[in-house]
């Protein structure tokens, strides 16, 4: 079954841009390989099994395995993001200027987080997927998602309380 | 009576409405009886709606619609490309059947043509093979000059 091009333009693609932006750190590489994942999914669109979940769940699965793609290769070419301005954690050229302070401390928060737990909280707290999804697309057990999201979720929570008044 | 670490990563499930109902009740008497796990379930809770508020790195609607049209076009292209392709191959195959089953042509011009035009298609097939393989890894590949 092929899915439906038309849902993938209007349903996951801005969300999708997000992880990758979480999992790479970097805006252009995101984009890139979001631009790739695209491609991908309008190649083998005929592999599309319905019975292993939703068009959303496939595309993202698709997204984050070329997130992968992206770092192995960092890590074969030694490379550091030195380019403070495009990581998430730094200025945001083009972004309205946060008013918000505790906004402000969340996203640089966030930002100092592994990979791995911008990955699930994206995932889950940003993109609502559920338990069940989320399993989907990393390719973890269904028992770990939940463990693994707390561990987050405590990390986040003990790096935000320093800014408590 | 239920133990702060039998409840503890349960925390977010209930948070997300992800539990079985007996785990459900088991989190929600416990926590009515835990300041430390209640006041934990309150930061989960305000944690999971300010990420939820966050701009994560979305991407504008309008940027998307062109991304995709973009890859749509892109893969016609592929397409046409491949028929082109496919197209000529059949026309040089059948040209060099023809060639080689023609009797007016001595053999040992056969020969010679067959190997020299079998030399260049490997050194062909042989460079593409490694311009493939090192367009895979190339950073510079989308760079607009």
């Amino acid at each position: 079954m092929r899915p439906d091009v038309a849902s993938l333009l209007e349903g996951v693609g801005p969300g999708a841009h997000a992880l990758a932006t979480q999992i790479l750190g970097n805006r252009d590489e995101a984009a890139d390989a979001v631009q790739d994942a695209l491609r991908a999914a309008l190649e083998n669109a005929g592999r599309f099994d319905p019975a292993l979940g939703e068009q959303n769940t496939w595309f993202l699965t698709i997204v984050r395995n070329r997130c992968i793609d992206i770092v192995r290769r960092r890590v074969r070419r030694a490379e550091e993001v030195i380019d403070e301005s495009q990581h998430v954690g730094g200025s945001e050229p083009g972004l309205a200027v946060e008013q918000d302070e505790m906004v402000a401390h969340l996203r640089r928060e966030l930002a100092q987080l592994k990979p791995d737990q911008r990955e699930i909280l994206t995932l889950r707290d940003y993109l609502g997927l559920s338990y069940t999804e989320i399993a989907v697309v990393t390719g973890i057990a269904d028992g770990t998602v939940m463990s693994r999201l707390h561990r987050a979720r405590m990390a986040l929570v003990a790096r935000m309380r320093r800014y408590r008044t | 009576m239920t133990h702060c670490d039998e409840v503890g990563e349960m925390l977010s499930g209930y948070v997300d409405g992800e539990l079985t109902q007996a785990s459900e009740q088991q989190v929600r008497v416990h926590v009515e009886t835990c300041e430390n796990c209640k006041e934990t379930l309150a930061d989960l809770t305000a944690i999971r709606e300010k990420v939820q508020d966050l701009n994560l790195g979305e991407m504008r609607s309008d940027e998307w619609e062109d991304r995709v049209k973009d890859a749509m076009t892109t893969r016609s292209r592929n397409i046409g490309w491949m028929l082109f392709v496919g197209g000529v191959g059949v026309l040089c195959a059948y040209g060099v059947w023809a060639f080689l089953t023609d009797d007016s042509v001595s053999p040992i011009v056969r020969v010679a043509w067959s190997a020299m035009w079998g030399g260049l298609a490997t050194l062909f097939l042989s460079v593409l093979r490694e311009r493939l393989i090192k367009s895979k890894d190339d950073k510079y590949n989308d760079v607009e000059i």
